[in-house]
């Protein structure tokens, strides 16, 4: 049975660094610096008969912006649709219900939150960003 | 006697009707309420400037305080524009101590560029990243 809990006390801690410290757009990141942006988010975890198999955290003003963070399905259960359930349970998150603005970032997920009505940026001349390498 | 700006990031010193006062009638955040405003200051990393005391602008940062940070709500009284005020205010959330471990920072600005600019910020190199949805 899937389930999806906002509930932060039942996330794998080691389980999401182990994951997230391969991908191109976390790698390295320790225990540490993932405690602290999980105590900063609201977090989802997505779970196979009650052993996590995915991820995501989205940080939110509760009005007017939301972005979506280390959304992640682990590799052998791919393919299934869990992505799908696991995005819907945001979207669906009733403190983002006022939201405006949601925002993701990503190399290859475009089609996932294609779904939920995201498209690629309008006006990404108003964007601006400053990357610490 | 010179004109003393100060910035604070104490919530508790805020004007909240002054700053919905003035995010009510601009384009980023129209129509937003006091409860609203309110609530993204809960929510929100935030900074305040005054001068003598008096608050003349505003911003804050969403941000998990490792990763991502992203500037919101920023501005300056019309009043007290063209003084470097929004300068002393973006280096003053740039430089906070406890956002010195975050790697990427967003904003979105329709005529402010070279405000940030000054702070290394540039255009998305990679736009076809990112998504959104306006809702």
């Amino acid at each position: 049975m899937i389930t999806v809990s906002t509930d932060k006390n039942k996330l794998d801690i080691h389980f999401i660094q182990n994951f997230l410290k391969d991908t191109y757009w976390a790698k390295n990141r320790t225990i540490e610096t993932l405690q602290i942006s999980i105590d900063n988010s609201l977090c989802y975890g997505i779970s196979l008969d009650d052993e996590q198999i995915g991820f995501s955290r989205v940080i939110s003003d509760l009005v007017s912006i939301a972005y979506l963070m280390d959304v992640f399905i682990i590799d052998k259960h791919r393919g299934k649709g869990y992505s799908t359930i696991l995005v819907n349970a945001m979207m669906n998150e009733p403190k983002l219900q006022e939201i405006k603005i949601w925002g993701s970032a990503t190399l290859d997920a475009h089609f996932l939150y294609k779904k939920f009505g995201f498209t690629s940026v309008e006006n990404p001349e108003k964007l601006m960003e400053k990357i610490i390498k | 006697m010179p004109d003393i700006i100060t910035i604070s990031t104490d919530k508790n010193k805020l004007n909240v009707p002054f700053i919905q006062n003035f995010l009510k009638d601009i384009y980023w955040a129209a129509g937003r309420t006091i409860d609203e405003v309110q609530t993204t200051i809960d929510a929100s990393f935030c900074f305040g400037i005054y001068l003598d005391n008096n608050q003349i602008g505003f911003a804050r940062i969403i941000t998990d305080y490792v990763v991502f940070a992203y500037l919101m709500d920023v501005f300056i009284d019309e009043n007290y524009r063209g003084k470097g005020y929004s300068t002393i205010l973006i280096e003053a959330m740039m430089k906070e101590p406890q956002l010195q471990q975050v790697k990427i920072w967003r904003l979105a600005t329709s005529d402010a560029h070279f405000l940030y600019q000054k702070f290394g910020f540039k255009l998305l190199a990679h736009p076809e990243k990112m998504m959104e949805k306006i809702l």
